[in-house]
Order: C-alpha cells, then sequence, then structure tokens
C-alpha cells in the first residue's frame, strides 16, 4: 500500500460510518462536539503510520486504549497483521466487537490496562510484538505505568509510541501530564541509551521511537513513583438524573451519569449537561431546579412560533417567580460549558423572554449553529426576532444562513455518498455556494450527473469533438438538464481552427503533439488529427453565447492546453470564484504548462487573484487535479 | 463634525481581542467615529483604557472561553448602530494575524455597511503595538529576569515541553516569570500565573528577554519597550508558522526544540551583558 493508497484508506475509515464510529479526526472537530472516528490529528496518523510502513512492519500491534469508537484500532489494522487492543470500558469493547470491527485474529483485552491480570494476558497475546501504542490513560501516571508494563513487550527494532493530547486539551490543574512524561523520558531513559524519540504532529501529538538493545527489556524510570499522580473526581452520588463530582474547587452535576469526571471531558464538552455551584447542595438544587425548569423552557420557546410571545413570556415569567435567580445560577455552568446545548437552550429562552432579548437571541443563535436541522429551534429564533426583537432584518438573515447551511450539508452528503473520480468532491464546501459551471473540455458529460445532484441550475459545456458531443447532448437530455449551453468549440488563447490530435480514447484529444519522453498505453497515442473551431472564453462572452454572472465554477481539462484556456478568459475569470484545472505531472505533451505555471498565472491576475485551494494525484500518477479558489473580496 | 456611530466588537480569544485593541484605538484616534466597544465581561478590563468621550465599553454578561466568545458580541450593540466584528486579516478561514491585512478587512467591512471612514493606507502602513494605558501594581523584581510565557492555549501546529530544570541551570544568575503553574518550583521560577493580563504586559516591559509558546497570551508582550527587545516563541517550525502581528525590525525567533531556546537564551543574555 503506498502513502496515497494509505491516505485515501485512512480517510474512508474516518468518514465511512458517522453515526456509528464517529466522523473525521480528533483536529477537526467542532467545539461542540467532539466524536472523531480517529482521536488523533489526521497529519500525525498519516505519518505514524508512514512511519510504520516505511519500516515494514506488519505483525502484531499492540494498542492500550481503545478510545471510544474503536478508530485508531481499525487504522493500524490496515497494516497490522492481527492488533491486540486493551480497554477497560467494557461497553466500548462490546460495542466495538458488536460493530463487526475485529479482524481476524485481533484480540480484544477488557479491562484496567494497570491490572495484572490484563498485562499478563497482553504478554501472552503479544510478546515480541512489531509496534505498541500508548493511547489509554492521559496522566503522567497512567502513562508511566502503562510503559513500565507494555513497553518491553515490543522486540527490537518495532516501534514503541506513546499518543499525547496534553496540549490539544490543556488542563490548567495538571502540572504534569503526558507531554512531561514523554520529556522526562526523553531525556532520563531513551537519550542516556542513545535512543531519541521523534514527535509527529503539534497539539496532537504521537511521540515514537525505535525500540533497541538498550532500551528493551524492564524499563527502569529514575523518579519517584506518585509523580504527577492525578485525583479523578469520582461519583459523589446521583441527584435529578446528574452524577455529582467534585473537582477544582467546585462541584459538578453531569448527565447522563459518569463513574468518575475529567476535565478533558468537560474541554470536549462531552456530558449531554453540566452544572456546577460552589457547594454540593448548591449543585443538587440547581439540578433539581434544572429538571423542573425545562420543560417549561421547551414550552415556551415551541410557543413562539405559533405567535404566541405574550404567553411564552407569561410562563418564564411564572418560572422566574418560581426559581428565583435561576438565570444567575446557570451563568457559571454555562461559562464552564459554553458549548452545552442544553444550557445555550435553557439560558437563551431565559434571557429572551426575561428581559434580555438581544442576549438570549444570540444564545439561541449558538444552539442553532451546532445544529442547524434543528426546524423548531430556527423557527422559533426566527419568530423571536419579529416579534420579540421587532428586527425583521435579523430574521432573514438568519433564514439565509440556516439556507445556505442547509445547502451545505446536503452537498457534503451528496459528495460523500454519491459522488467519486473527481477531486471537487473531496472539497464539498467550496461547492456549496456554486450555482453555475462552465466545463471546457466535457468530452462526453461524465461529470453532467454530478453537476445536476447537486442541483447546480446553469451549466454551459463546451466539447470541439463531434461524436463526444453528440453524446454530451444526449446525456444532457436524458438526465433532463434545463437549458445546458452546449458548444461545440474547443477554447484557447486565440480565436481560430486548430488540428485536434485524436487517440483511440476520445478524452485524450489534444491540441499537443505527445511528448517525447511520454510513456502512454497504446490507446491513449495519438492517431488521428481533426480540424476544429477555437474560441477564446471572453470571445464568447462578448457575443452573449456565455452569462459570466451564473458561472461560479470553471472546469478546464483539455490535456495541456488549460493555460491558453485560462488566457482567453480573463474577463470571465473575474466572475468565477472557483477555477479547477487539469495538470500534468510528467511528461505527456510537448509544451503543456507545468502546474507551476498555472499557478503562477492564476495567482498574477491582480485583484481577480485566485489561490491553489487543493491538489490531488489522480488515479494515473501522471495527471492531478488542482483546486483554485479565489483571494479578495472574501473578508 | 458628525462622527460615525459604530459598534465594534472582537468575537474571538482573548489573544484577538487584545489585538484588537489596534484597530479600536486607531478608529478612535482617526476622529471619526462615535464607538461602542462590545467585549466579554473578563475582557472589559483589556479595553478599559479605549474608553473616552466618543467611545464607550459595552460588556456582556459571560467570560471569554477558549474558543471565543460564548455568543456574538454584536447582541450588546443596544442602540441599532451600524455594528462590525472585527476579522484579524486575511481571505481565509483562519486570520493572517498582520496588521496590514486586518485594516483591509476593516476598511472593507466598513464599505459593505455604505461607511465611507476607511483607514486607509496610511494606517496600515505601521504596525502599532498593543500598550496598555494606566497604572498596575507589579511584583518586584529582585535580578536580571526573564518573561517565559508558559501558559498556552490551543495552537494545533505547536508543541513544546519547558524543561525549568536545564533554564535554572543554564542562566543561574536570572530569574523567570512564569504565565502558569510549574510543575516543580524552584527559588528561580517567579509565578506569574496569578497576575492579571496588564500586569503581564507591564512586567514584560520589565524583563530582559521574552520567551513565549502560543502567540494567544504571548501577544500580550507586544508593546513599545518590547519591541526590539529579543524574543522568541517555542515550538514553532519556523519553515511554515508565519510571523504573526511581524513589522519592520521584528527580532521574534521561532523556536523549535529546548536546545534551540537555550542557544538562544545564551546568545541574547550575552549580548544584553555586553551592553
Amino acid at each position: 500500500m503506498n502513502a496515497f493508497a494509505l491516505a485515501q484508506a485512512l480517510d474512508a475509515l474516518a468518514t465511512a460510518s458517522p453515526e456509528r464510529h464517529g466522523y473525521g479526526y480528533s483536529d477537526t472537530q467542532h467545539p461542540w462536539r467532539h466524536d472523531p472516528a480517529i482521536e488523533q490529528g489526521r497529519q500525525v496518523v498519516l505519518e505514524f503510520l508512514g512511519e510504520v510502513r516505511q519500516r515494514g512492519l506488519g505483525g502484531t500491534f499492540v494498542q492500550i486504549g481503545l478510545g471510544r469508537r474503536g478508530g485508531m484500532h481499525r487504522a493500524l489494522r490496515l497494516l497490522a497483521r492481527r492488533v491486540v487492543s486493551v480497554e477497560r470500558d467494557a461497553a466500548v469493547v462490546a460495542a466495538f466487537a458488536a460493530a463487526g470491527d475485529l479482524g481476524d485474529g485481533d484480540v480484544l483485552v477488557t479491562g484496567d490496562s494497570h491490572a495484572a491480570l490484563v498485562q499478563r494476558q497482553v504478554a501472552a497475546a503479544a510478546n515480541g510484538c512489531d509496534l505498541l501504542l500508548l493511547d489509554g490513560d492521559d496522566s503522567y501516571a497512567g502513562m508511566r505505568a502503562d510503559f513500565e508494563a507494555y513497553a518491553p513487550l515490543v522486540r527490537v527494532g518495532g516501534l514503541v509510541a506513546i499518543g499525547d493530547r496534553s496540549q490539544a486539551f490543556p488542563d490548567d490543574h495538571r502540572p504534569y501530564d503526558v507531554d512531561r512524561f514523554v520529556h522526562d523520558l526523553q531525556r532520563d531513559w531513551l537519550l542516556p541509551r542513545g535512543v531519541r524519540a521523534r514527535r509527529l504532529g503539534g497539539a496532537h501529538a504521537i511521540h515514537c521511537y525505535l525500540q533497541t538493545a538498550a532500551t528493551a527489556g524492564a524499563v527502569a524510570l529514575p523518579w519517584p513513583q506518585g509523580r504527577g499522580t492525578v485525583v479523578p473526581a469520582p461519583d459523589l452520588g446521583q441527584h435529578a438524573g446528574c452524577s455529582v463530582h467534585e473537582l477544582g474547587g467546585r462541584c459538578f452535576a453531569v448527565a447522563p451519569p459518569v463513574p468518575e469526571l475529567r476535565r478533558r471531558a468537560i474541554l470536549r464538552n462531552e456530558p449531554q449537561l453540566l452544572l456546577t455551584a460552589a457547594t454540593r447542595s448548591d449543585v443538587a438544587a440547581l439540578a433539581e431546579a434544572f429538571a423542573a425548569a425545562q420543560p417549561v423552557l421547551q414550552q415556551a420557546l415551541a410557543l413562539l412560533p405559533l405567535g404566541q410571545p405574550g404567553a411564552a413570556r407569561q410562563l418564564v415569567a411564572d418560572l422566574e417567580r418560581d426559581f428565583p435567580g435561576l438565570r444567575a445560577a446557570l451563568l457559571p455552568s454555562l461559562e464552564a460549558a459554553p458549548h452545552n446545548r442544553e444550557l445555550l437552550l435553557a439560558v437563551g429562552t431565559l434571557s429572551l423572554l426575561g428581559g434580555r432579548p438581544r442576549e438570549g437571541a444570540a444564545l439561541l443563535r449558538r444552539a442553532l449553529e451546532q445544529a442547524w436541522l434543528d426546524k423548531n429551534l430556527l423557527l422559533a429564533l426566527a419568530r423571536a426576532c419579529t416579534d420579540v426583537l421587532g428586527d425583521e432584518a435579523a430574521a432573514r438573515e438568519l433564514l439565509d444562513a440556516a439556507r445556505r447551511q442547509v445547502r451545505k450539508r446536503q452537498v457534503a452528503a451528496i459528495c460523500h455518498e454519491r459522488l467519486s473520480g473527481n477531486v471537487l468532491w473531496h472539497y464539498p464546501q467550496l461547492l456549496a455556494d456554486v450555482r453555475g459551471v462552465l466545463q471546457v473540455g466535457a468530452h462526453t458529460g461524465e461529470e453532467v450527473e454530478a453537476f445536476q445532484l447537486l442541483g447546480i441550475e446553469h451549466q454551459a459545456y463546451l466539447e470541439p469533438q463531434p461524436q463526444a458531443f453528440a453524446a454530451l447532448q444526449a446525456r444532457c437530455r436524458e438526465l433532463g438538464v434545463r437549458s445546458p449551453v452546449l458548444l461545440p468549440f474547443a477554447a484557447g488563447s486565440t480565436c481560430g481552427e486548430r488540428d485536434l490530435r485524436c487517440a483511440f480514447r476520445s478524452e485524450r484529444a489534444s491540441f499537443l503533439a505527445t511528448h517525447e519522453l511520454a510513456r502512454l498505453p497504446a490507446d491513449e497515442r495519438q492517431l488521428t488529427t481533426h480540424r476544429v473551431p477555437v474560441r477564446t472564453l471572453d470571445s464568447l462572452v462578448d457575443d452573449g453565447t456565455i452569462d459570466p454572472q451564473r458561472c461560479d465554477l470553471l472546469l478546464v481539462d483539455t490535456e495541456g492546453s488549460e493555460l491558453e484556456v485560462l488566457q482567453g478568459a480573463r474577463q470571465l475569470l473575474a466572475h468565477v470564484d472557483l477555477v479547477c484545472v487539469a495538470v500534468c505531472l510528467e511528461p505527456i505533451y510537448a509544451g503543456a504548462p507545468l502546474p507551476q505555471e498555472i499557478q503562477g498565472f492564476l495567482r498574477e491576475l491582480g485583484d481577480d487573484a485566485f489561490a491553489l485551494r487543493a491538489f490531488e494525484p489522480g488515479p494515473d500518477p501522471a495527471r492531478g487535479d488542482a483546486v483554485f479558489r479565489r483571494i479578495e473580496g472574501r473578508r | 463634525m458628525t462622527r460615525q456611530p459604530l459598534f465594534l466588537c472582537q468575537n474571538g480569544r482573548r489573544g484577538d481581542v487584545v489585538l484588537s485593541r489596534a484597530v479600536f484605538a486607531a478608529a478612535a484616534r482617526s476622529g471619526r467615529f462615535d464607538l461602542v466597544l462590545g467585549c466579554c465581561r473578563d475582557d472589559a478590563p483589556l479595553l478599559a483604557d479605549l474608553a473616552g468621550p466618543h467611545s464607550r465599553i459595552a460588556a456582556g454578561a459571560f467570560a471569554n472561553t477558549p474558543h471565543g466568545a460564548p455568543l456574538d458580541l454584536r447582541h450588546l450593540n443596544d442602540d441599532g448602530r451600524p455594528a462590525l466584528a472585527i476579522w484579524l486579516g486575511g481571505n481565509e478561514a483562519w486570520p493572517s494575524y498582520q496588521w496590514a491585512d486586518t485594516v483591509r478587512s476593516f476598511d472593507r467591512a466598513l464599505a459593505r455597511l455604505g461607511i465611507d471612514c476607511a483607514l486607509g493606507d496610511a494606517a496600515a502602513a505601521t504596525v502599532p503595538m498593543l500598550d496598555f494605558a494606566g497604572e498596575v501594581a507589579l511584583p518586584a523584581l529582585r535580578r536580571q529576569t526573564i518573561y517565559l510565557d508558559n501558559a498556552r492555549t490551543l495552537h494545533e501546529p505547536s508543541h513544546f515541553v519547558f524543561d525549568f530544570e536545564r533554564l535554572c541551570d543554564v542562566l543561574p544568575d536570572h530569574d523567570f516569570v512564569c504565565t502558569a503553574p510549574v510543575p516543580e518550583p524552584q527559588p528561580a521560577l517567579l509565578d506569574g500565573s496569578g497576575l492579571s493580563p496588564l500586569q503581564r504586559s507591564r512586567l514584560s516591559d520589565r524583563c530582559q528577554l521574552l520567551v513565549g509558546t502560543t502567540f494567544d497570551p504571548f501577544v500580550l508582550t507586544l508593546t513599545e519597550a518590547n519591541r526590539s527587545k529579543p524574543k522568541a516563541m517555542c515550538g514553532h517550525d519556523a519553515r511554515t508558522t508565519p510571523v504573526p502581528w511581524d513589522y519592520p525590525g521584528n527580532p521574534l525567533e521561532l523556536l523549535a526544540t529546548m536546545d534551540d531556546l537555550i542557544d538562544f537564551l545564551l546568545a541574547n543574555v550575552a549580548v544584553e551583558a555586553r551592553r
């Protein structure tokens, strides 16, 4: 598996099944929802697996800590013959096994990695393993215990790796953390033995080193045990459906109940509800008040779309009479968990209908931004803008924003689930605002269906080869494209006629001769020439054939003459936001521009300049696609 | 002259609020605006010195968070004047944190609001520092001190762990004032974690060298007194990390390792000793 294939496989794992496996990587999560499929940064994991691949390691891998979704286990499985994972949360293990994600020969050990029994089980299954990844207890003492227990299992020539998220979620209350453990390990254990650990990544990091004869065997770290011990915040009892914990001098009530509360869980906004107060009795009282108030607040909010702001205000007034100071009591909770949706909704409603309408609307907007598909909240907030704030412009802006967000999600879903074969589908965020496309070198319309699925209303295509053009026309008819602009021309830097050199594969037709160093398969060798009309895109704008106002996206795939097409489109480019250009990465055509030349041209358009936004090689390593986006005027 | 009413705010993190002071101050100095500056509750002291006859502070009920303001601060615009959330430059998803870009973004935003009061290229020409006015109580420094900003905010590319023992060993004649608690207190490590942002900023003026990790909160050291002072941010790849808030003659170095930091300190302490 080469690096490109590995990256593709990893991304597929990370995005395959959001509901079952989480989505994405740890460094690309929203502040309000931390549910990555792979609990590390993307670049870090790619570098790490690349390191593993380069060293030819592929036997037994051991992972301490399955994580919430088992993503790293599945990632390691891409290279390992088998993976042995240890996880103390039996529910996580059960879910992982039930999801059918275990590979043949994989072993899941349920239990505390510090327990002797677990350590014996792992030693029996994986002594002499190729790789160890410590990704469990994210405390200094816990990581030390895991390291001492499991590092000796790695054979000489294997890799020992330590996952470190301490700087991604810095905890001021833990001066000793995983990053300090690694630092101390390097200074006091590895360097004296001539071994240097390498850090991959930044705030999300994986530190790894190659096991040598000097570092193999029993570990004897020079610092006393107990250094950096963290006392977890255990469950002090339950109240109103919340577990109560004491942490850092304050009391917290958390729902759903958890056996212990970690500060990192708060930083990641993991609890569904988090309440805080100075004392245990205060937080218990607050939990009870919140449990009683929440249904009333939901009811009040539900009255707004029905045009009953007065009744909604009365409900909140009654609530404030029954629970005086509730809003003030909830503010510290919202400050401790500023992205907690339950709190945003509660405090937002209290503020909106309790005399602080602008603040309330802003809080509810934050709740909506976490879930733009919450139609009830959207309608409530829109009505609040008009009926409570008296601001119709704000209501319109809100609905526009919601439409854009829904469109973004639709485009992302379509790109992810239904489209493949073009670099653009990997960047749906660039396509959400596209309303019109102009494709030069459309061939038989391979992308027409995609544009139809994406709901792009205005479609214009250029294709000079008569047979391909006829197929393009048929395709547009078949797919029901409304009023496509179909032009049987080629595009270039000047108008006129040119000889188009054609191969057996008609999509490889080019104005340029094959480069003498090109290595082409037989069906791509140029066989015949046809005289075809050539227009500049600007001339088509001038005569009204192309409406530049309707073209947001320009695709150019003309087998080596892409730069000429762009040179003849300066006027058009002033209106385009996105340009996708096929590029040659190896000599294919004589005189074809380098990708850097195309990038330079687009960058030097002055006020209409474009910056490279994405680049991907294709299945054919000699070719790729580059996506450029307009720079100016965005902010 | 009629001043244009304008509401300005910064919805980002505290470091962004500090940088936005430059825009707020430039707008106030231009004499063209009647300003309301919105901010989170605990950021109000950062803007207090900008209050004046044509500039007032509107602080919200909520504290700032590691991810920025918990709600859009434009909700504090209670008299319906044009409102603008400051963007710290550039056209990408993340700000460029450069002054010229910030001015350009501000002017563009004003134009979108239909306000013809651009700060212009003249304002963009000189990169301002972010000094705070007013008196603050500062701890006394007993000897040559290095400002060690070991507090950090999330900055994905950067990762650094200070070896405090080594720092104290290589510079036995210096104190280090640290802005976050250190794992093992030592006599030369002064605890500055309880100081306010204003106090840290002022204290940095008195320090010989400035060392930080992430730009937020190191941005507090961007004062006139520190403009040419030796300074470094640790945990960055200088090949790929742009220098934030860059200016001509900026001595800021981006250091990747503890060895780099030791070299930086020894070289600059030697220079200072020769002065």
